[in-house]
């Protein structure tokens, strides 16, 4: 769909009124959305929820998008628009799902704060649209360039780390596999989630550390494949292998499933991140033990996908 | 409940317990409070050091990612490891170069905390519940060609505290279980010095059961232990024998009692028994006997009279009636009835007062008592003696004097001249009909108004007693014994 618009400012006012913020009354044809504000507390971006309604074409809507990122309704909320007051959107196109927004002069120069908290914004929040899946800014035409001169392209959200996190390090989120044991205790079940954990935690160490909490209740026909007071020592990954170290209840048999099916739901899931192909097991330092007389953990364990069900389930 | 805690040795239990366990748990909490922050302190100082010393590496070079030579990444992976967090390196286009975490590798970073780092501002922090110490450090580098510098990266680095926690933890445990064991110990300390130190107590106790129901006679008594039990020994001896006195002198009393009053009636019978035992007794002497059995039965009553009054002074419901009384007026009225005794006595009655005397008292009561010192001044006088009354006082007492020029008192009689039923000279006294309880009743009447009578006496010179009574009556609640 190729669409260019110039835009009119006497539309404006139009526009703004079929983007509302919503109040306490649900709305029936609405999905979950955020506009991002600029925080008035700290430096950073604070999401404000929005309502937008689902019969609006796709040019009004970015045009309300933008409108309502520029307006001031959002300082009940402790937020201000992160665009300067004198900046225009001179025009937008939506190519091929990459939205391109064509900017006065008055855009903050880059690298600066302001220039980043604007983008971001942007760019997050116009992630959130259906049909868009980059964002562009161009100045007048011309790609926005840096001061030590290099450019910034199309970008989408995963461009820009945890945005609405607290302290420094926030929060990470990503999708993830998990393994967790069936019914009967001798098959592996896998099962899709997005995690969220602490930016101060690795990848692995939220997994381990939400393998031992067990399945949610969610999680249908899934069952526990760690003692509950198993405690993660160490985890860390180098060359492609994790080395994880755990306390000595892993060898307590309170789980009840058999030990391929403990020891593979952890390798498992942990090989399917990135950068980790195999995985080495210690409890409490020491690799030197053969885990239930059948598992040795003096070698590093690649995955076995033979354990799995026939099915793997999609929860979310 | 509340009757266990009425128990002294529950008390000493108690505080014996609390006093222990106190400086237990202030040691505790103490310790507590400090060890942690100060292991916390000192890996902030560490990792502090360590951030600065890493970001004027970096900062040797303009551009930041000329710093992060493989093998100087390799470091910081290292680094990151072995404080158990993570390292971030944000270049000046907010892009992060360095991840050991390898997921932000290449994003911009949007964060408060680096922006304020980029502006110069060190951020450092200890999330508690996170368990995680946070840094920010600016890192600086020389601008090419100038002596200034300028920030062109920022280093996050996060530590993890949870093995603070967990020996913090391990360490509040083991101090918990020595409390345990503390409390046992001293539980069983306090309940055997308890026992201990009440043993005396409760030996005194028993015995004291024993004396009051009667099983045993003598002063219960516990040898020397403790001073306080010894005084309370003491002062239960004096008790025990004040009420033994007074069982005593009531014995006496009664004996006394029954002996006065027996001999008017001996007097009678031998009267009556010679009447009905002779025949043909002439009018006169029936006349003369029966006269004689007359006197007798009045003597009876007076005594019984006497007697009467004496128990009922002793009672707490003997109420004065109190009014505010002319003293001046009452002594000349008082002496005015006794005018005609003394006169017939030749006995001159002279009366002496020094000032207007108003004060609180009981006139008829106080008139007995007056009466009788006068009376007897009277009585015991010769012929062509005085009585002289004399009336003072001061801010607070009146002062009331009888003197006469009489027979005197002999010196081993004035201690018990107002003894019960004391007489010097008992046939003398018999005579003039005396029953031998005056000088008691006069007493007791002043010591009701709390007021003091003294005497003075040389054989046939004369006798002087003193009142002095209070002006103002001073009621009080208890009784007297």
């Amino acid at each position: 769909m190729r669409m260019k618009r110039r835009f009119c400012p006497f539309c404006l006012a139009v526009l703004c009124l079929l983007f509302v913020f919503p109040s306490c009354a649900s709305s029936k044809n609405s999905q979950e959305f955020y506009l991002y504000f600029k925080d008035i507390s700290r430096d950073s971006l604070k999401q404000v929820p929005a309502e937008i309604g689902a019969d609006m074409d796709q040019a009004s809507l970015i045009s309300s998008v933008f409108y309502s990122l520029k307006s001031s309704a959002a300082d009940s909320f402790g937020c201000t628009s992160p665009i300067p007051p004198d900046l225009k959107l001179l025009s937008f196109v939506l190519e091929k799902n990459d939205l391109i927004l064509d900017f006065s002069q008055q855009y903050p120069k880059a690298p600066s704060k302001e220039e980043l908290l604007l983008r971001a914004s942007l760019v997050l929040t116009y992630m959130q649209l259906d049909d868009i899946s980059t964002v562009e800014i161009r100045i007048e035409g011309q790609p926005l360039t840096a001061e030590d001169g290099t450019v910034t392209g199309p970008q989408n959200a995963q461009a820009f780390s945890d945005v609405i996190g607290r302290g420094i390090n926030g929060f990470s989120s990503s999708d993830v596999t998990l393994y967790f044991a069936d019914e009967s205790g001798t098959h592996l079940k896998a099962v899709q989630e997005t995690i969220t954990y602490p930016g101060t935690i690795s990848l692995q160490q939220a997994l381990v550390n939400r393998l031992i909490q067990g399945p949610k209740s969610s999680d249908e026909g899934c069952y526990p494949v760690l003692p509950a007071n198993t405690k993660l020592i160490s985890v860390s990954a180098k060359d492609g292998i994790c080395h994880v170290n755990l306390n000595s209840e892993l060898l307590n048999e309170s789980v009840g499933v058999s030990p391929q099916v403990e020891i593979y739901a952890l390798v498992n899931t942990l090989t399917e991140t990135r950068n980790v192909s195999s995985v080495m097991i210690s409890v409490n330092g020491s690799s030197n033990l053969v885990f239930a007389d059948m598992i040795d953990f003096s070698s590093a364990l690649s995955r076995d996908l033979d354990l799995l069900e026939n099915h793997p389930e999609k929860t979310e | 409940m509340k009757r266990l805690f009425k128990s002294l040795r529950s008390r000493i239990i108690f505080f014996l317990i609390v006093f222990s366990i106190v400086p237990c748990i202030v040691l505790h909490t103490g310790l507590v409070a400090t060890f942690e922050s100060h292991l916390v302190n000192q890996r902030l100082i560490e990792i502090n050091q360590r951030c600065h010393v890493v970001a004027q590496e970096l900062g040797k070079n303009e551009k930041v990612s000329d710093s992060l030579t493989t093998s100087y990444a390799s470091v910081l992976n290292w680094y990151s490891e072995a404080y158990g967090g993570r390292i971030l390196i944000i270049d000046q286009n907010y892009k992060v170069v360095l991840d050991t975490f390898n997921v932000d590798l290449g994003r911009e970073c949007i964060s408060d905390a680096v922006f304020k780092a980029f502006e110069g501002q060190e951020y450092q922090n200890y999330d508690r519940t996170t368990e995680y110490l946070e840094f920010v450090v600016p890192v600086r580098s020389q601008i090419p060609a100038s002596s200034e510098q300028r920030i062109s990266a920022v280093l996050i680095l996060s530590s993890t505290t949870d093995w603070i926690m967990e020996s913090f933890r391990g360490t509040q445990r083991i101090i918990l279980l020595l409390e345990l064991v503390i409390l046992g110990i001293i539980l069983f300390f306090a309940l055997y010095v308890s026992y201990m130190l009440m043993q005396p107590v409760n030996a005194f106790r028993e015995q004291l059961s024993d004396f009051g129901e009667g099983h045993r006679d003598s002063v219960p008594a516990v040898e020397g232990v403790y001073s306080e039990l010894n005084s309370i020994t003491d002062s239960l001896r004096m008790t025990i024998q004040r009420y033994q006195d007074i069982d005593r002198s009531q014995e006496e009393f009664v004996s006394n009692a029954s002996h006065e009053l027996r001999t008017p009636m001996t007097s009678i019978r031998v009267l009556s028994d010679s009447l009905i035992g002779q025949e043909n007794i002439p009018e006169e002497t029936y006349q003369e006997f029966l006269k004689d059995i007359s006197v007798e039965i009045d003597r009876e009553a007076r005594i019984i009279e006497d007697l009467l009054q004496m128990t009922k002074m002793g009672k707490a419901s003997d109420t004065l009636n109190i009014q505010m009384t002319d003293m001046n007026e009452f002594v000349i009225d008082l002496l005015k009835s006794i005018r005609p005794i003394a006169a017939s006595q030749n006995v001159e009655l002279i009366y002496e007062s020094f000032r207007q005397v108003n004060a609180e008292v009981d006139s008829t009561k106080l008139n007995q008592a007056f009466s009788n010192l006068v009376e007897n001044a009277v009585k015991y006088n010769k012929d062509g003696g005085y009585v002289k009354v004399s009336l003072d006082a001061d801010h607070e007492y009146f002062y009331l004097m009888v003197a006469d020029n009489g027979i005197g008192i002999p010196e081993e009689a004035l201690p018990h001249i107002f003894d019960r039923f004391y007489r010097v000279d008992k046939a003398r006294s018999r005579d003039t009909g005396g029953t031998g309880l005056g000088l008691s009743i006069t007493r007791g009447l002043i010591q009701q108004h709390h007021g003091i009578i003294k005497v003075e006496s040389e054989v046939n010179k004369g006798t002087t007693f003193t009142v002095r009574v209070p002006l103002k009556y001073e009621r009080n609640e208890e009784g007297s014994v």
